[in-house]
């Protein structure tokens, strides 16, 4: 693929709602950042909408294409729900990437919402496990934290990492939180109290985990003849790729390698013409802290193994070699599941047009890895100004 | 073709299928090879095998009893997860040999017939 074709799609606009245990219901989440996002565009020159929401049990709702629509006052645009689990939100500015990239139309716009904590824990618990594996994994009651606990169990003894080493993840995007105002959770954590939390699905603890969260994303792409309209900075979306892997962690001959973050961050790359070391600021799919390791080392910035000691030696915290999650990531910016890959991309356009107030980093390329089920859809983003 | 796995389960068999190319098997089995899509054939799983990962559940909708014990076993060459019964956290490493245990299920649940894991012998 040609450098020149992936400069076709930019980023002009995005709004983000306050992530946290909100009243609102999840379409006015999207009107609060739909709001933000149309600030400093003409929003009734979008002409497509694409809606991430990974489940309608929590408030009884699909045909979200449609509502988004209605609310922002684009009836009779092309409109409607795209769905990977956690993966949606990146799933849907994907899919608005390939509406303007085909030519098909100028401006689009992708949404990722989820409205969660109208349901209790264990209804939640119970939601999310429909992305796995209905024999293997539903059938046994191996819910999603059980997964990654289960890719944790084995990298650690793999590898030799501790369960001290995946609190130090937690406790980096928690501090990095606290410089967020739009984060779910604001509280500076320790590696003790990380590990003296109570068990979700042992070696995995509360603070090795997201939360249950509620928000809402907007991004909005177009051509770029229609981005001069809006911006003389827009953000260039380099590459935006998907890869997928089995549903059930069983089934993969290598546990601890996410196969398809890193089938999707090798196409990524090739677009981009970049390589891991290009990349200056990454934003991962940290669901619950293994993950965020595991990441590390499918992109290419630490080798096989090793992703646990580049967070052991600070790498990743702002000023480090490659800042992960500066916005706190899932763990503590919050995780409504299908809101968060935009939430990611909101992050990164913060940061590279320099909005990011006290967590602001120096970077011009930066990277999203956005994932659904465990790591089962793996969408990649690659970003610049 | 969980059908099948699930009727083979009731006779007291584990169905898995293998590849014909490039010899990859899955569970439950499926025609197509999942890796490279070339057709598959049956192949009959050991019962006895060793653990290759293992969690507590603390938290789940799914079962009034927690906590509970899960594994992923590998039994010859294919990959069976499944819930430890007789085990906590602390009784299980990795490499530990596990069986499968098949059971009847009541007439009126969904199931016929389901597994669990015995921990039948600790590595250490
Ligand atoms: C970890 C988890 C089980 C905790 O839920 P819970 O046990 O019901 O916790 P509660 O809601 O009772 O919260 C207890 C306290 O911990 C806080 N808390 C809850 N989850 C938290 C988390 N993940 N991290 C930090 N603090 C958390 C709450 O704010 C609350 O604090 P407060 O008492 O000061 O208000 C739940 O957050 C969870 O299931 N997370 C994973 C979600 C998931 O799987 N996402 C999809 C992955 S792809
Ligand atoms: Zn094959």
């Amino acid at each position: 693929m040609e450098n020149r074709d992936a400069s076709l799609c930019y980023i002009v606009a995005a709004g983000m709602s306050k992530i946290g245990k909100r009243e609102e219901d999840g379409v006015e989440l999207f009107v609060e950042a739909f709001n933000e996002a149309t600030n400093t565009i003409e929003p009734r020159d979008i002409e497509a909408v694409y809606v991430g929401v990974q489940s309608e049990r929590y408030e009884h709702q699909i045909m979200y294409g449609a509502l988004v629509a209605e609310r922002a006052g684009l009836l009779m645009r092309e409109a409607y729900r795209v769905e990977a689990c956690a993966a949606a939100g990146a799933l849907a500015l994907h899919t608005a990437y390939m509406a303007v990239r085909s030519g098909l139309y100028k401006v689009a716009m992708a949404v990722g919402l989820e409205k969660m904590t109208s349901k209790n824990t264990e209804e939640v618990t119970d939601s999310l496990m429909s992305a796995s594996d209905y024999y293997l994994d539903q059938l046994n009651g191996i819910t999603i934290p059980a997964q990654y606990a289960m890719l944790a169990r084995r990298y650690m003894h793999d590898f030799g990492a501790k369960e001290e080493d995946l609190c130090l993840i937690a406790v980096k995007n928690h501090e990095n939180a606290l410089y967020n105002p739009k984060a779910h959770i604001q509280r500076r954590i320790t590696v003790e109290e990380c590990m003296n939390s109570r068990p979700v699905a042992r070696p995995l603890k509360l603070l090795d985990s997201a939360p249950i969260s509620d928000g809402a994303v907007v991004v909005v792409v177009a051509s770029e003849e229609a981005a001069r309209r809006y911006t003389d900075t827009p953000v260039r979306i380099l590459a935006s790729t998907v890869s997928s892997d089995t549903l059930s962690i069983s089934q993969r001959r290598d546990l601890t390698w996410p196969r398809a973050v890193h089938s999707a961050a090798e196409k990524a790359y090739k677009q981009a013409r970049l390589k891991p070391s290009d990349i200056q600021l990454a934003e991962v799919h940290d669901c619950f802290t293994i993950n965020e390791i595991l990441l590390y080392e499918a992109l290419g910035f630490a080798p096989r193994g090793c992703g646990y000691i580049l967070a052991r030696e600070g790498e990743t915290q702002r000023g480090g070699k490659i800042p992960v999650n500066t916005s706190g990531g899932l763990k503590a910016r919050g995780h409504p599941v299908g809101a968060s890959g935009l939430a990611q991309i909101y992050e990164i356009c913060q940061q590279l047009t320099k909005q990011a107030g006290k967590r602001q980093v120096d970077a011009e390329k930066a990277i999203a890895v956005n994932e659904g089920g465990v790591n089962s859809t793996a969408v990649v983003h690659v970003l610049a100004v | 073709m969980s059908a099948e796995f699930l009727s083979a389960l009731c006779e007291g068999r584990i169905l898995a299928s293998k590849c014909g190319e490039c010899g990859s098997c899955s569970l439950p089995p499926r025609r197509r090879c999942p890796e490279c899509g070339a057709e598959t054939g049956y192949v009959e799983l050991p019962h006895r095998g060793r653990i290759i990962t293992y969690s507590e559940i603390h938290v789940s909708a799914s079962r009034a009893e927690l906590p509970y014990v899960v594994a992923i076993a590998e039994l010859g060459e294919a990959r069976l997860p499944g819930i430890v019964r007789n085990a906590r956290y602390e009784d299980i490493a990795i490499g530990d040999e596990i069986e499968v245990i098949i059971e009847k299920r009541p007439s009126e649940s969904p199931l016929s017939c389901w597994y669990f894991f015995r921990l039948t012998k600790q590595k250490r």
